[in-house]
C-alpha cells in the first residue's frame, strides 16, 4: 500500500530536488502572455529527441518550420525559490526557437509545462 | 528582376508602409526555402524573439489572355501580399499596412510588371505555422 501522507507531505523535499535538477541545466525564459511579459524566470528545458518538418500545406503555404516536444520543468512551494508562473498558452523564446506551452502538469514541489517548440 | 521583387521594391520604398512593418517586406524567395523564421529573417524579430508586423510577396497563378502589350499571348498573373504579425498583436497594424499597400499597389503600372489592379484578399486569418500568428493577405492581378 503506498504511504500517500508521506509522498504528500514530502513536498518541500521534492522541491528542492526539483530545484537542484534545474540548476544542473537552467535556462532563463521570459514568459509572453497575451500582451504582457512576465519576469524572467529560470527553468530547465528538455527536448525530444525526435523532429519533423511540418509541411502541411493546409495550414499554411509560407512556412516550414521544425518542429518538437519540449517539457519545462519549473518549481512550486520551495521554501525560498517563487512558484514557476507557467500557463497553457503560454509562449517564450529560447534562441531561435519559440515554445508553445500545450499543456501543464502539476506534481509536488514541482510543475511540468508540456510544450511545441518551433524553429 | 523577379515580379515579387519589383513590387517588394516599391512597397519598401514607401516609408508609410516600412513605418508599419518594423518587421521588413520581403519577397517569397528572400524567405528560402522554410520560409520566414529566426535565422532566415532575423529583422521580422523582436529582440524578444516574437514576430514583428511584415510583410511576404508571392506571385502565384498566371494564365493566358488578352494583355496591355500582347493581345493575342498576354498573361495575367495573381500576386498576393502576405501581411502577419505575432498573434497576440491583433490586426491593427497589418490592416493599415493592407490599406496602404492597397493604395500604393491598386491600379498603377510598375515598369518591368506590369498594370495591377486589387482582385480580393481575406482578413482576420491565422498561420498555425508560426504559431497562429495574426495574417491577413491582398491579393492583385497583372495584366502585362
Amino acid at each position: 500500500m503506498p504511504e500517500f501522507e508521506a509522498w504528500r507531505d514530502s513536498e518541500r523535499a521534492r522541491a528542492l530536488e526539483a530545484w537542484e535538477r534545474i540548476r544542473e541545466q537552467p535556462t532563463q525564459i521570459v514568459i509572453r502572455r497575451g500582451d504582457v511579459m512576465l519576469d524572467a524566470q529560470t527553468v530547465r528545458i528538455e527536448l525530444s529527441d525526435s523532429a519533423r518538418e511540418d509541411l502541411d500545406l493546409r495550414r499554411g503555404l509560407n512556412v516550414t518550420p521544425g518542429v518538437q516536444r519540449a517539457v519545462v520543468f519549473g518549481v512550486r512551494h520551495h521554501p525560498t525559490i517563487a512558484d514557476t508562473n507557467i500557463e497553457r498558452g503560454d509562449r517564450f523564446v529560447v534562441g531561435a526557437t519559440e515554445l508553445e506551452v500545450i499543456s501543464v502538469i502539476t506534481v509536488p514541489g514541482e510543475v511540468q509545462a508540456i510544450c511545441e517548440a518551433r524553429t | 528582376m523577379a515580379i515579387s521583387e519589383s513590387i517588394r521594391d516599391v512597397l519598401a520604398a514607401d516609408a508609410t508602409l516600412t513605418a508599419l512593418l518594423v518587421g521588413g517586406i520581403y519577397s517569397y524567395a528572400q524567405t528560402r526555402r522554410n520560409g520566414i523564421s529566426r535565422v532566415t529573417t532575423p529583422d521580422a524579430y523582436e529582440a524578444g524573439g516574437f514576430l514583428r508586423a511584415c510583410a511576404i510577396i508571392k506571385a502565384s497563378d498566371a494564365k493566358s489572355a488578352a494583355s496591355i502589350r500582347d493581345s493575342a499571348a498576354g498573361l495575367r498573373q495573381t500576386v498576393t501580399v502576405y501581411l502577419y504579425d505575432d498573434g497576440d498583436n491583433g490586426y491593427g497594424a497589418i490592416l493599415a499596412a493592407r490599406d496602404r499597400a492597397v493604395a500604393l499597389l491598386d491600379r498603377v503600372w510598375i515598369d518591368g510588371v506590369g498594370y495591377l489592379r486589387r482582385i480580393g484578399g481575406a482578413d482576420d486569418e491565422r498561420d498555425p505555422k508560426l504559431n497562429n500568428a495574426a495574417l491577413a493577405r491582398v491579393d492583385f492581378e497583372i495584366v502585362g
